[in-house]
């Protein structure tokens, strides 16, 4: 019996082989030059869980393709792209949303040396982001509410790999202005304060939620496996790197809060 | 021209003194069209020319076939798909300045973009009367002061390498470096921000390409890092740019450097131009160019960094590493 039981727990938590679960990654956000490395890392962590593979997926319109049709996969992307997603398809359940330093959202705020959006200023600004042009120009509207349309329209956007390129190309008089995070920019004002000292904050967004990892509402055990592996990832030297190359240091299981909320209701 | 040809004729057809003359002058005016279409028969660069026929923009690629070439010619016209372009390719070409030329004769731009080095030396040649923008040219140096030249540089500002490896390895303190007279301008602007990221630059002028050996292994003494900057009278040769490496691995001191190439000799972190911001960046140099005749620099350093990172190299040395800047890594490599 003690061998039986033993040997159903072995089985339970030894890695899944057979049918491959693939992990389908997108965000505007991370350069789509840096999909190799989170490819070979997160493939090195997963490998030894089960029969799972990271994909990065280099544009939107592919990777919703991809969620429509893949249903025995589990997808990360940010949370604005999946609640935007989810209008259309709903059936999609959240389970892991990411955490840094504990905290599941972060701001972005619009950086420069004097006010770009000011009379008298260029006519034609330049600002740096990591986003795509498309993301940023929402975060700005989001950021500068106030903004009219012709102002908007007047800026030029330097997409950028990384935060920290768009806030040195200020510095260094290659852009005039940086969309970054506020995390990006306390990096900055440790590193470089001579830099940080001559950026002013012309405004910031409000709370913006984590990437979060999503799987179709009826999930296959794969699903789950797979689900699992991820929330464990800072358990492990691979998964800790690998969680890195995405900004975080864990994931908040946010599906069993929720069942929990419910369970009090 | 004509009789010239018609000599030219005369001397290579065999066997034949005379051909009927409607056949020679047919021949004749058939060479002279061709000499004057230029490009579409003497190479196989045919132009493309995206949008209607008015040309803004003229591209020229130095060869289309090398992939940083190609992705930053692609950013480039991503970042200009409002605007008319022109593209010749010089694969292959034997005879750019003349493709060029006869291009250039033949259509009106307003700005010319070049990618390496092949196009804009032609061009730089050619010295057309038009702003020329140009990017991926290893020795930019050489174009630095040039009349109506703008464009990229290949190399992160140096102030931007500081930065890099003080975010990664907050704990060094002593960079070493080795120049020639080359760069002594990009030493005092690296001296000027060692500062402000609480590094210690110690610079060590070379005396020649010989003693660069000599003079870094008593440099390595004395530092915890050693910086490579691109300078072709230190980094003379594949041989001795390897045989710096062997020296500091003997002294266990990890190498810095400007390029991801080094990766593969053993740099514990390299920091490249990005090249897709590259394109874009010489995009917005052209666009400023067409709307307002002039940018605030003629060259810009890249706007965007790609970091390689060697985790065993950085455990062999013993370096801290700021787990932190992982999120800003483009390549993780290992050694063999």
């Amino acid at each position: 019996m003690a061998l039986t039981l033993v040997s159903v727990i072995s089985l339970w938590s030894a890695p899944v082989f057979g049918q491959e679960t693939t992990l389908y990654f997108y965000n505007p956000e991370v350069s789509t030059t840096r999909n190799s490395v989170l490819k070979d890392t997160f493939d090195a962590y997963l490998s030894s869980k089960g029969d799972f593979k990271l994909q990065p997926v280099a544009d939107r319109e592919t990777f919703n393709g991809l969620m429509r049709d893949r249903k025995k996969d589990v997808f990360i992307l940010s949370d604005s792209h999946f609640t935007e997603f989810s209008v259309s398809h709903p059936g999609y359940l959240t389970y892991l949303r990411g955490l840094k330093d504990g905290k599941n959202t972060y701001r972005k705020m619009l950086l420069a040396k004097r006010d770009i959006f000011s009379k008298g200023y260029k006519s034609r600004a330049t600002i740096a982001s990591a986003a795509s042009e498309s993301d940023s120009r929402k975060v700005l509207q989001q950021i500068l509410p106030g903004l009219k349309r012709e102002q908007l329209d007047a800026v030029s956007f330097l997409i950028v790999p990384k935060d920290i390129d768009a806030l040195l190309s200020v510095g260094f008089g290659l852009s005039d202005s940086a969309l970054a995070s506020e995390e990006s920019l306390e990096k900055l004002s440790s590193l470089y304060k001579n830099q940080y000292q001559q950026l002013q904050v012309l405004g910031t967004s409000k709370p913006l939620k984590r990437l979060v990892a999503v799987v179709p509402a009826k999930s296959t055990t794969q699903q789950q496996t797979l689900v699992q592996a991820l929330y464990q990832m800072d358990k492990e030297s691979m998964g800790q790197l690998a969680l890195k190359l995405l900004g975080l240091d864990g994931w908040a299981n946010i599906r069993k809060e929720r069942l929990a909320e419910e369970a009090i209701k | 021209m004509i009789s010239l040809l018609m000599q030219y004729l005369d001397v290579w057809v065999p066997g034949r003194r005379s051909w009927p003359t409607f056949n020679r002058v047919a021949i004749g005016v058939s060479l002279i069209s061709c000499l004057l279409l230029g490009a579409a028969c003497t190479t196989h660069n045919i132009p493309e020319t995206q949008g209607d026929t008015q040309s803004g923009v003229l591209l020229v690629n130095t060869n289309s076939a090398i992939d940083r070439y190609a992705i930053v010619q692609d950013s480039f016209e991503q970042g200009m798909r409002d605007f008319n372009i022109t593209t010749v390719d010089l694969q292959n070409d034997l005879r750019p300045i003349e493709t060029l030329q006869d291009q250039i004769n033949g259509h009106e731009y307003d700005v010319i973009y070049a990618i390496g080095a092949k196009a804009l030396g032609s061009l730089d040649y050619i010295s057309p009367n038009k702003p020329i923008v140009f990017s991926s040219v290893l020795n930019w140096r050489r174009f630095k002061d040039h009349s109506n030249v703008y464009g990229v540089a290949s190399e992160v500002a140096p102030q931007a390498q500081l930065t890099w490896l003080k975010h990664f390895f907050p704990e060094v303190s002593r960079v070493g470096v080795i120049f020639s007279t080359d760069n002594v301008s990009l030493i005092n602007e690296a001296n000027k921000v060692a500062g402000q990221l609480d590094i210690s630059l110690v610079a060590v002028k070379a005396f020649n390409t010989a003693s660069v050996k000599s003079q870094v292994e008593s440099l390595l003494q004395d530092v915890d890092i050693l910086w490579l900057i691109s300078d072709p009278k230190v980094l003379s040769s594949t041989e001795s740019t390897q045989a710096l490496f062997q020296l500091a691995d003997a002294h266990k001191k990890p190498v810095f450097a400007y390029s991801e190439i080094f990766a593969d000799y053993g740099a514990v972190l390299s920091v490249s131009a990005d090249v897709a911001t590259t394109g874009r960046q010489a995009a917005l140099i052209a666009q400023h160019l067409l709307s307002k005749g002039r940018v605030d620099r003629e060259v810009q350093f890249p706007a965007g960094s790609s970091i390689t990172i060697n985790l065993d190299r950085v455990k062999r040395y013993g370096l801290k590493l700021n787990e932190e800047a992982l999120e800003s890594v483009s390549r993780i490599i290992r050694d063999p």
